[in-house]
């Protein structure tokens, strides 16, 4: 159910620009578009507001404590998504990109933006498809939710693998990283024996 | 009160003495004391006083325990480290993460002693945090943890003893709640008892810019010292955020044509110099205070890998850590100017070296934040506030004499500026402990 969205019509499968995409990850549109709601929610019971509206309201606003909820709550439900719909995910961590920490302090973040790293198992194109059909549909409907005509990209996902986290390489520094610790949102539970 | 304070002791640590036996190699602490002991080894440190710059002054655990919105109790395992007030009160930052320990915040601390001694501002190293996930509270949940956190490192805190301020995941906010507790007790009214606080609580004119201040002056000092007139050098700015986006603007105001700046949608460069207002005029309209769209004349788009390596005299990385690395350290021919911290992997800061490229570190280039937060303490002591034009001419002193110590300390000891600004951080250090008699 998607209360967020009540007027969503069916897809019409004769506009569907690249079948090819649209087969390979048949969730991942709706996907995005309940991360969304979810994380509205988790941010409306978080600021003890009546409604997912009134978050909206101040997400229009450039409410930082508001954006940082929603933010959050958005790595969570795509962490899980990613893990769900790609079994090579291992965990999902959320950064924020500056330079000095302390420097991150003074300019409270006022614009919706998530940035991700994912901890692939390896890197595949299929994993690469996934995330930008997630960045793809969640930067279509938070447009539309704020009534913003201006382009919006607010996903970035980042993978790296076992080799670059313990090499530290590229964004696979951040993962033990002293100075930009990024935060853990989904882990896949290990298997029980 | 639920605390623990660890005291340390002369005699072999629990953590494990020589061969840390009790924790696997490798830690962060570990690292932080393989450096000490390099630069202890260069300095002929006396054995006594590394033994003492080798163990935190003091640790503090405590366990705070929080009413949720939902009537839980829940307990979060808050730290505060002082690694060492021998030139001074501990000085640094209070964090807010899951991963907190007690490993990292050590380490942190000591980081903090450093950086404060190669600047020459009065203060020691201290650092805090508390284990917990912010996003996961509420703000009254926030609030109510930072409260009692404050009134349970009470004893150790003070404008006189220790002076907390932001750092991950906490912010001025934060840090006006605690000055507003620790107001709350009896004789403990002095709002200088933290720093990075809102404006409108005593808090500094011109701290969001000190950073990238800072970087701008340690450029000039560099390009002055080399002969180089600002106006014929060319700069290029890896990360285009609070740091970054400062030093552009001053750069660009002392003369400096900037060819080449970058964030994480991609990287912008132009051979006769980008347009710094009308970026940042861009940057500030953007729905997400980035550069993507941004156009002028003669405009090139790169990667950020390739504004590493483009063609420019300085290289400013102001962005995310480890971003010069042994695999791109050879194509870098510009003087780097590390506003990030810990932009240079080791492996690199070794090729650069062999090559003969300048590094202004760190622990250096990016002090004019921590250099601010100890104007913000002064004016705080005295009950008399500068106007902004009056804390850059401070920071600017600081950060000159800073940077000229550094420069002929290294050139004395024909060492690296890494290098060097650890050796004069370390020594400084070392000097105060034995001038308060604390070896023979």
């Amino acid at each position: 159910m998607n209360t967020l969205n009540p007027t969503r019509k069916p897809v019409d499968i004769a506009t569907l620009q690249s079948p090819a995409v649209s087969f390979a990850l048949p969730d991942a549109a709706s996907a995005g578009e309940d991360a969304l709601e979810k994380a509205l929610i988790f941010a409306t019971a978080k600021l003890s507001l009546p409604s997912t509206q009134s978050v909206v309201d101040r997400l229009r606003l450039g409410d930082s404590i508001a954006v940082q909820y929603v933010s959050y709550g958005l790595a969570i439900q795509i962490g899980q998504t990613l893990g769900t719909l790609d079994e090579t995910v291992q965990t999902v961590y959320l950064f924020e990109d500056f330079a000095t920490p302390e420097d991150l302090a003074f300019v409270q973040p006022t614009r919706l933006t998530v940035n991700l790293i994912a901890h692939v198992e390896r890197k595949t194109k299929a994993f690469e498809s996934l995330a930008q059909a997630l960045a793809r549909s969640l930067a279509v409907r938070y447009g539309e939710l704020i009534a913003s005509d201006n382009p919006i990209h607010l996903l970035s996902i980042h993978a790296v693998d076992s080799v670059e986290i313990s090499k530290r390489s590229g964004y696979g520094a951040l993962v033990t990283s002293l100075h930009h610790q990024p935060m853990k949102v989904w882990q896949r539970q290990p298997l029980s024996a | 009160m639920l605390s623990v304070e660890r005291m340390t002791t002369a005699g072999p640590s629990p953590r494990g003495g020589p061969a840390g036996r009790l924790m696997p190699p490798q830690t962060l602490w570990d690292n932080v004391l393989a450096t000490l002991d390099d630069v202890a080894r260069r300095l002929q440190l006396d054995p006594d006083v590394l033994a003492v710059l080798r163990e935190p002054e003091r640790e503090l655990v405590v366990n705070i325990p929080v009413t949720m919105s939902d009537g839980r109790v829940e307990v979060f395992r808050g730290f505060r480290v002082q690694h060492s007030s021998a030139r001074g009160p501990c000085k640094g930052g209070i964090r807010y993460h899951p991963d907190v320990d007690l490993d990292e915040v050590r380490a942190l601390a000591a980081l903090m002693t450093w950086k404060c001694a190669v600047v020459g501002i009065p203060y020691g190293g201290a650092k805090g945090g508390v284990s917990c996930d912010p996003a996961h509270l509420t703000e009254h949940e926030i609030r109510s943890l930072t409260r009692r956190f404050v009134g349970m490192i009470m004893p150790v805190i003070g404008p006189n003893r220790d002076i907390p301020a932001p750092d991950v995941n906490t912010n001025p906010q934060v840090m006006a709640w605690m000055a507003d507790e620790a107001a709350a007790m009896p004789g403990r009214s002095s709002i200088g008892i933290v720093t990075g606080k809102p404006v409108s609580l005593g808090g500094s004119l011109g701290r969001r810019e000190a950073t990238g201040l800072g970087v701008a002056i340690a450029t000039r000092e560099l390009l002055h010292r080399r002969g180089q007139p600002l106006e014929d050098t060319t700069v290029a700015i890896q990360g285009y955020g609070n740091v970054g986006m400062a030093a552009a603007t001053f750069l660009h105001q002392m003369g400096c044509p900037i060819v080449a700046v970058s964030d994480i949608s991609g990287a912008l460069y132009a051979a006769g110099g980008l347009d710094i207002p009308t970026i940042n005029r861009h940057v500030q309209a953007h729905p997400r205070f980035l550069l993507e769209g941004y156009d002028q004349p003669g405009l090139e788009r790169l990667s950020n890998d390739d504004l590493l390596t483009c063609q420019t005299d300085v290289l400013i990385p102001a962005a995310l850590e480890r971003q010069i690395r042994a695999d791109n350290a050879l194509a870098i021919r510009a003087r780097v100017v590390e506003a990030a911290n810990g932009p240079t992997t080791p492996e690199a800061d070794a090729i650069l070296n062999e090559r003969g490229v300048v590094v202004v570190p760190d622990i250096l280039a990016n002090a004019g934040g921590v250099v601010v937060s100890y104007f913000e303490w002064v004016q705080n002591l005295h009950g008399l506030f500068w106007n902004e034009a009056e804390v850059n001419r401070n920071l600017e002193h600081i950060m000159t004499s800073g940077f000229d110590r550094v420069w002929r300390f290294s050139g004395e000891n024909a060492v690296t500026l890494r290098t060097g600004a650890n050796m004069l951080a370390v020594k400084r250090v070392a000097d105060a402990v034995r001038d308060r008699g604390m070896v023979r």
